[in-house]
């Protein structure tokens, strides 16, 4: 007969140790018991950083309450400031907008050709300012134009017996500092605008003088840069 | 001997873990959010009114510099003469007209011209102008160029806002006539 191995087993089932060191029926209590008491340490921490806040808090209150008047007076100022400044751009662009055409004029005497009759030299006046908003739109009027750029122009109109006359006047405005530091001399259309000189008028006059001879009449216009508002 | 179930404190502790948090934690850490939104924008409310105090002498020296400028200014601007600009333009440039050679000098007003005011930008404190007066007179095209020149010379803030030289339509074929317009920088509309 082989001998079998007999196991008694002599526990109940209630009595059974695991054989792990980590006993759930222990582990998971206290773990839940750890996790009340960290709850619990939360709640005191979150507590103290509440009370530190809190009094800051009122202090920062406290503090931006006893600064009201001395902002308010700065902040008044600093809007002064910004007035005043805006009021001194403006003056600084009337200045800045100023063209003298002393020079210019001089240059037409010495530059123009004994064969030319003048009839006129124009610079012409800006148009009338209209700041009142369009019709039916309820605005109030407009403290002043919203460009800044003004355009000017230059225009001599002549007569001649001769066509080279012409021609050698416009050559000689090409080069000449007196026209070319305040007139676009040679600026062709599509050149950032509409082209410089632009020939009005170049063709013989209607009437003829008292030997029958018709004169060549010119009207010429120059464009500027224009008239910069700008501080 | 009868052992107790350790089990048991399973549920009563979770319990009072959970029942801590939501009665006790979260409302606290809700309200620490708050106090903390305040704080943050607490302390840059104080940041900024402390620098804006502070900046105050600097406003102040710059206000005074901005008034002295615009007082210079102001002393450029043309103001009537008995109720007139262009008698006081006649008061300041006829003497002129008279040297250079220009006769039958008349000083009339043109309409005044407000200063850009942009959009988007501060309004000024007050609004300047610009005031032409055209001074209509005869001479022969040296004494208008002349004229020109002279004011250009002796008043730089005055400038040539407009000119129209045609023949005089005498029996002297060098008079020509002359429309100039001066114009004089001038205090503006009041801001209503």
């Amino acid at each position: 007969m082989s001998a079998k191995a007999i196991h008694l087993n002599l526990l109940l089932e209630s009595e059974r140790l695991s054989s792990s060191p980590v006993r759930p029926k222990v582990i998971l209590p206290v773990a839940a018991g750890v996790l009340l008491v960290a709850m619990l340490l939360w709640w005191v921490f979150l507590l103290l950083q509440g009370r530190l806040d809190g009094s800051e808090v009122a202090n920062l209150r406290a503090e931006v309450a006893a600064t009201d008047k001395l902002y308010a007076e700065a902040c008044k100022l600093k809007d002064a400031m910004g007035a005043a400044e805006a009021e001194l751009n403006q003056c600084k662009g009337y200045l800045n907008a100023r063209r003298a055409w002393g020079e210019t004029l001089a240059a037409v005497a010495t530059t123009m050709p004994d064969g030319i009759q003048l009839a006129m030299i124009e610079i012409p006046e800006p148009g009338r300012q209209n700041l009142n908003p369009p019709p039916g739109v309820k605005l109030p009027p407009l403290l002043g134009p919203t460009n800044e750029l003004e355009a000017v122009t230059f225009r001599i109109a002549g007569k001649t017996a001769r066509e080279a006359y012409v021609f050698d006047f416009l050559d000689a405005v090409k080069v000449t500092p007196a026209f070319t530091n305040n007139l676009l001399v040679s600026r062709k259309t599509g050149e950032r605008g509409e082209a410089s000189p632009r020939m009005h008028q170049f063709g013989q006059d209607k009437t003829t003088d008292e030997g029958g001879n018709r004169a060549i009449v010119f009207d010429v216009e120059y464009l500027t840069t224009g008239r910069r508002f700008a501080p | 001997m009868k052992q107790r179930n350790p089990m048991i404190l399973l549920p009563l502790f979770g319990a009072a873990a959970l029942g801590v948090y939501f009665a006790l934690v979260q409302p606290c850490s809700d309200q620490l959010g708050k106090d903390r939104k305040a704080l943050d924008s607490l302390r840059s409310e104080t940041a900024k009114r402390k620098i804006a105090i502070q900046s105050r002498s600097s406003i102040e020296d710059r206000m005074k510099q901005i008034e002295a400028e615009l007082r210079q200014f102001s002393e450029l601007q043309l103001e009537p003469l008995l109720e007139s600009y262009a008698m006081r333009a006649k008061s300041i440039v006829g003497a002129f007209a008279t040297e250079a050679g220009l006769v039958d000098a008349e000083f009339s007003d043109r309409p005044v011209r407000a200063l850009p005011v942009l959009p988007g930008r501060p309004v000024p404190a007050a609004l300047h102008a610009r005031r032409p007066i055209m001074v209509s007179c005869y001479g022969d095209y040296a004494a208008i160029v002349s004229f020109i020149l002279r004011v250009e010379r002796d008043l730089p803030h005055v400038t040539l806002g407009g000119l129209r030289i045609q023949p005089g339509g005498g029996q002297n074929p060098m008079l020509q006539r002359a429309e100039i317009i001066l114009e004089w920088p001038a205090k503006g509309a009041e801001k209503k």
